[in-house]
């Protein structure tokens, strides 16, 4: 016993009178199981997903809502899942995202081709195609960060080694692809262009294969929910790519300061968009039509209540609290063991995978996309939802997201001068009130019976708070 | 080979378009550590204020163009050192001591207001202007198949004539070691007597005036000018500036420069080239940011507690 007691000083000695198990946990603690207990605090999901069925009816069947209204009601359900998931990135992280609209772009392109080119009765054969892509996508994005690794150590030989480096293989790779057009199959000296050619006949290969076996597999699923599979799958599928797209731009940005995301997102999104106006496949400038319209407002606020919940669960779990760290202060954040560069790529991640789920949930209820809807002009306007909202708040910018969806349509005869007025109304805002509408409050702190306890979080555009002080 | 040389002459007029953009940038990232949005859309206006001139205000369009084009520099140039200065001192001052993500939505907002703005009606209209023929069409110089336009000329002595006094202003007068004091030590500037605010203003002037002269050479490269033709040139600017180093005047003439050729490369050789030049620049900008984020010839600044 003495000898317990020299090992763990601070515990009471195991053989004295235990005490209650009230003096470390609250009483109840021990009585409640973790099932109950997520229960009891989740009651209300599946609840307000059921509201879902006769909410979705009202809408489509009961002849009370009109095609027209019924096109405005769903834009407002995206505009809102496009707002959260940009506040998990500008509000609760507190980096600056300018392009939204482009991973909603991938995420509506990528879902919606599938489903346009291959059958929506075999929905493992989306599977497939999805598993082919990662594979392609997988081992190109692989290589090249092989090679932009080494490139970066060379720096350790030489500091002038990268810049060189950089300089030749960026030639190498522009005279290899120019030089190699003219060949059906380019010949094997050609490392860059080959590689491309067998990527390409890699991911048809995969295809080829696997498709007639998914179709196997889809055989067994009951006919009537195979289109259904097939859409949940598709918008999983085209959130995930704009995931990795949000990778791809996120991991080398995120490591710098801020400013570098706003120029490299909005960069990211004008590439998506030239890169879609000159594919074949997705339909150039004319656009992508016959998607199959298999969102209806179920489908649609589905989304909304599950991109809410995302948000909302991981701005207030531990995750959470590490990224609003890290928004805070950076480097107080590393020292006390938080990676800042992790926390910020996982929001910026999450973010981007919920704007591809809602280009997805886009492409099927509009059953018609264009190049042109997803250009700058939406990403500033997702933006400036989330900043008249309140930088932090979700309410707020699921308020702003129903405002600045509707008002439009209220207000024809205003097109000239609506994106004049949300100019003026960001600087106005940004001057005289920084935190937005709401700060980073909810709707319900304004009612003092519901107001949390505790002091809210500054928002990242208070004084108080935001990691990058100026100079 | 002529054909290539022909190329090279075109990238470097293009850059050196890009390299006036690209300075403005570079200087107020120096000393604010902002990126001014709104710097691309100041160049738009500088475009604009050119056309005004040779057809409004001046009636110039009959003028030789010795006598049309300082006159034209000149007034654009003024025009958007006010601009400049506005925009600093209404927009980003009253925000000096907020969070960087406060000013960098303001300055976004501000270049929102800029580019819808001048999309109303009332100023400038949506529809793309066609700009007056201010240098004769004609080549200047063409040897074996190599055609050397005037416009080509004119842009890139202009451009190498302003960098170089840009360079004396910046290395050989008070203002200029003041600029570089506040851009290397903001505080401690402060501390040793320097107007800070004087020197801001002054280094947004400068940087507007300058993409001003952009934007006129822009209309007479291209001869059409739009409302939004400030976003596209002001971002790949920017991308320029940070192939640069940014912050670093030199590094981002070069960074231009390499940027003009790189595309006008793509362009000329690559198959279905044409349609991806928007999108070479943001390539370029995700693979020096992966690979050596400060820049070519930035030096790696850790930061401080």
């Amino acid at each position: 016993m003495s000898r317990k007691k020299s090992e763990n000083p601070d515990r009471p000695p195991a053989g004295a009178a235990p005490p209650s198990a009230s003096a470390f946990e609250p009483p109840h603690a021990a009585s409640v199981s973790p099932l109950w207990q997520t229960i009891r605090s989740n009651w209300m999901i599946p609840l307000v997903l059921l509201l879902l069925w006769p909410a979705n009816w009202l809408v489509h069947d009961s002849g009370a809502i009109d095609s027209y209204q019924r096109r405005i009601i769903m834009l407002v359900g995206v505009s809102m899942m496009l707002a959260v998931s940009l506040q998990l990135i500008n509000g609760i992280s507190g980096q600056f995202s300018l392009g939204h609209a482009g991973f909603m772009a991938v995420g509506a392109y990528l879902s919606a081709y599938p489903m346009r080119t291959y059958d929506p009765q075999n929905p493992m054969g989306l599977v497939a195609y999805f598993i082919a892509l990662a594979a392609v996508v997988g081992i190109t994005a692989g290589v090249l960060f092989a090679i932009f690794f080494l490139i970066r150590r060379s720096g350790r030989l030489h500091p002038v080694m990268p810049s060189l480096l950089l300089l030749i293989v960026g030639a190498w790779f522009l005279v290899d692809v120019a030089r190699a057009a003219k060949y059906e199959m380019p010949p094997a000296h050609f490392v860059w262009s080959r590689s491309f050619a067998l990527l390409v006949d890699l991911f048809d290969g995969i295809l080829a294969v696997s498709l007639p076996v998914a179709n196997n597999i889809s055989t067994f699923m009951p006919a009537a929910a195979r289109p259904t599979l097939s859409f949940l799958i598709v918008l999983i599928g085209g959130g995930l790519c704009a995931a990795v797209a949000g990778l791809v731009v996120g991991l080398p940005t995120l490591r710098l300061r801020g400013d570098y995301l706003a120029i490299a997102t909005l960069g990211f999104a004008e590439i998506i968009r030239v890169v879609i106006t000159n594919s074949a496949p997705l339909g150039r400038a004319t656009g992508m039509s016959g998607i199959p319209r298999l969102a209806n407002f179920g489908w649609v606020y589905g989304g909304v209540i599950v991109t809410i919940l995302v948000v909302w669960r991981i701005a207030r779990s531990a995750k959470g609290r590490n990224i609003t760290a890290v928004r805070e202060d950076e480097i107080a954040a590393a020292a006390i063991g938080i990676d800042p560069t992790r926390h910020k790529v996982l929001a910026f991640v999450v973010g981007a995978f919920l704007a591809g789920v809602a280009g997805g949930m886009f492409a099927h209820f509009s059953s018609y996309l264009n190049p042109q809807e997803f250009g700058f002009l939406r990403s500033v306007e997702i933006v400036v939802m989330v900043t008249l909202g309140g930088l932090g708040s979700i309410s707020g910018a699921i308020i702003t997201a129903i405002v600045l969806t509707t008002l439009p349509e209220l207000l024809r005869g205003f097109a000239e001068w609506r994106m004049i007025v949300y100019a003026a109304l960001l600087i106005g805002m940004m001057l005289l009130r920084p935190q937005g509408l709401m700060g980073s409050r909810e709707i319900w702190d304004l009612i003092p019976r519901f107001a949390r306890r505790r002091a809210p979080v500054p928002s990242p555009t208070t004084p108080e708070g935001g990691s990058n002080a100026p100079p | 080979m002529q054909e290539f040389l022909q190329q090279m002459i075109n990238g470097l007029s293009v850059g050196a378009v890009y390299a006036l953009i690209a300075v403005g940038y570079t200087m107020v990232y120096g000393v604010l550590r902002l990126i001014n949005f709104a710097h691309g859309d100041v160049f738009m206006v500088g475009a604009f204020a050119g056309l005004f001139a040779v057809t409004k205000w001046f009636g110039l369009v009959q003028a030789p163009w010795w006598m049309a084009l300082p006159l034209v520099l000149i007034t654009a140039m003024l025009i958007c050192g006010v601009l400049g200065f506005v925009i600093e001192r209404f927009a980003y001052r009253p925000l000096r001591d907020q969070p960087r993500l406060t000013v960098l939505i303001t300055a976004i907002g501000v270049s929102m207001l800029l580019e819808f703005g001048a999309q109303h009606p009332q100023v400038f209209g949506a529809t793309p202007r066609p700009f007056p023929e201010l240098l004769p069409a004609t080549a200047a110089a063409a040897a074996d198949g190599i055609v050397i336009s005037t416009v080509d000329i004119v842009i890139f002595v202009l451009t190498i004539t302003l960098m170089l006094g840009l360079s004396y202003l910046v290395k050989f007068t008070r203002t200029g070691m003041a600029l570089r004091a506040v851009s290397h030590r903001f505080d401690t500037a402060m501390l040793m007597g320097i107007n800070t605010d004087r020197i801001i203003s002054y280094t947004f002037i400068l940087g507007s005036a300058l993409a001003a002269v952009a934007g006129v050479l822009w209309g007479i490269k291209y001869r059409q000018i739009d409302p939004l033709m400030g976003l596209i040139p002001g971002l790949k600017a920017f991308i320029a500036a940070v192939l640069g180093g940014i912050g670093n005047i030199a590094g981002a003439v070069v960074g231009a420069f390499v940027l003009g050729l790189t595309e006008v490369m793509v362009v000329a050789y690559l198959p279905g080239g044409s349609q991806y030049r928007d999108g070479v620049a943001f390539v370029i900008l995700i693979v020096i940011l992966l690979v050596k984020p400060s820049g070519l010839f930035g030096k790696h600044v850790a930061e401080k507690v």
